[in-house]
């Protein structure tokens, strides 16, 4: 069996605990502990999630998800280590953190590396159609100035269909 | 940069706990409070040490939590004490409650301080950090 390593970083709240839990075949280890600050939700990540799923006969995705804060980036050289792929899980809110986005590819350099990278975004029931195409044109300045080009797109981390179309897109890339 | 609700201003009792504690333990190097969640409330740490405080925090936040998971997974039961060897020293975690929210205590220790005088150290010292008002 071929194993196959993906990376599902970030910020506060995105919902890397959920995706990991919806992708996952196997029942996943969780890190999440009680939030002492707003972040929309009880609880956050502070290690790793873990989890697994088949992608074929000969394959299986590990499946961690590491918190996207900087003071955090210690998990962060703990799993860059051959990485197969590389989900950046974007917050619609709206103030956007661009400069983790920006942070966060100066480190895994998805462009250098040639690492399949996907931009996901969650939580955009909460924006307008408008709003959320701002904040993919904001997006594709940041991954321009990393001369990176990797697909926006919307994820609901709840909803296994579209959790394993991020797969799909990561799959995708990656033969190219 | 995010910061923790938890009051980290009003703090004095805390102040003379790690104080006590470092002046009763020279082997001390490294002293830290923060939330589950990652946010440093106190900490100390010798020159030679020169650790960040919010990665120490960050740090243990990761380890309790990996820690608990682990231990759920193989035993049922959650995580007690965390120690990391080395041959320069030894580094425990262990949880503890501070005014009302629930935090990590870690401390760490040149081996002159045996890993059972450094259990017991952290042990009482989390007491003492649950019982301040």
């Amino acid at each position: 069996m071929e194993y196959k390593k993906l990376a599902i970083v970030g910020e506060l709240g995105a919902g890397k605990t959920q995706l990991v839990s919806t992708l996952s075949e196997i029942s996943p280890f969780e890190t999440e502990v009680e939030s002492t600050i707003d972040i929309g939700k009880q609880f956050t990540t502070v290690g790793i999630d873990y989890g697994r799923i088949r992608l074929d006969e000969q394959t299986a995705l590990g499946l961690y998800g590491v918190p996207g804060q900087e003071r955090y980036s210690f998990l962060w050289e703990m799993v860059s280590k051959s990485i197969w792929g590389l989900v950046i899980l974007f917050k619609y809110a709206e103030h956007a953190d661009m400069a983790n986005l920006d942070h966060l590819l100066s480190f895994f350099e998805p462009g250098q590396r040639k690492t399949p990278c996907v931009i996901a975004l969650s939580h955009i029931e909460n924006a307008g159609a408008e709003q959320v195409e701002d904040l993919v044109e904001e997006i594709q300045t940041v991954l321009k100035a990393h001369q990176l080009v990797a697909p926006v797109i919307e994820v609901d981390n709840r909803a296994k269909d579209s959790a394993i179309n991020l797969l799909y897109t990561l799959t995708a890339i990656s033969q190219y | 940069m995010s910061t923790t609700n938890v009051d980290i201003d009003d703090n004095a009792g805390l102040l003379d706990a790690i104080q006590s504690l470092c002046a009763d333990h020279r082997e001390i190097t490294l002293i830290s409070l923060c939330t589950l969640d990652g946010f440093s409330i106190k900490s100390f740490a010798t020159k030679e040490m020169g650790m960040e405080a919010d990665k120490v925090a960050a740090i243990a936040s990761s380890l309790c939590a990996i820690s608990n998971s682990s231990s759920i997974q193989f035993t049922e039961e959650e995580f007690d004490i965390t120690i990391i060897e080395s041959k320069g020293g030894n580094t425990l975690f262990c949880r503890t409650n501070y005014r009302g929210t629930d935090c990590v205590v870690t401390i760490s220790a040149r081996t002159k301080l045996s890993l059972a005088q450094a259990r017991f150290v952290l042990r009482r010292f989390s007491d003492v950090v649950a019982d301040l008002p």
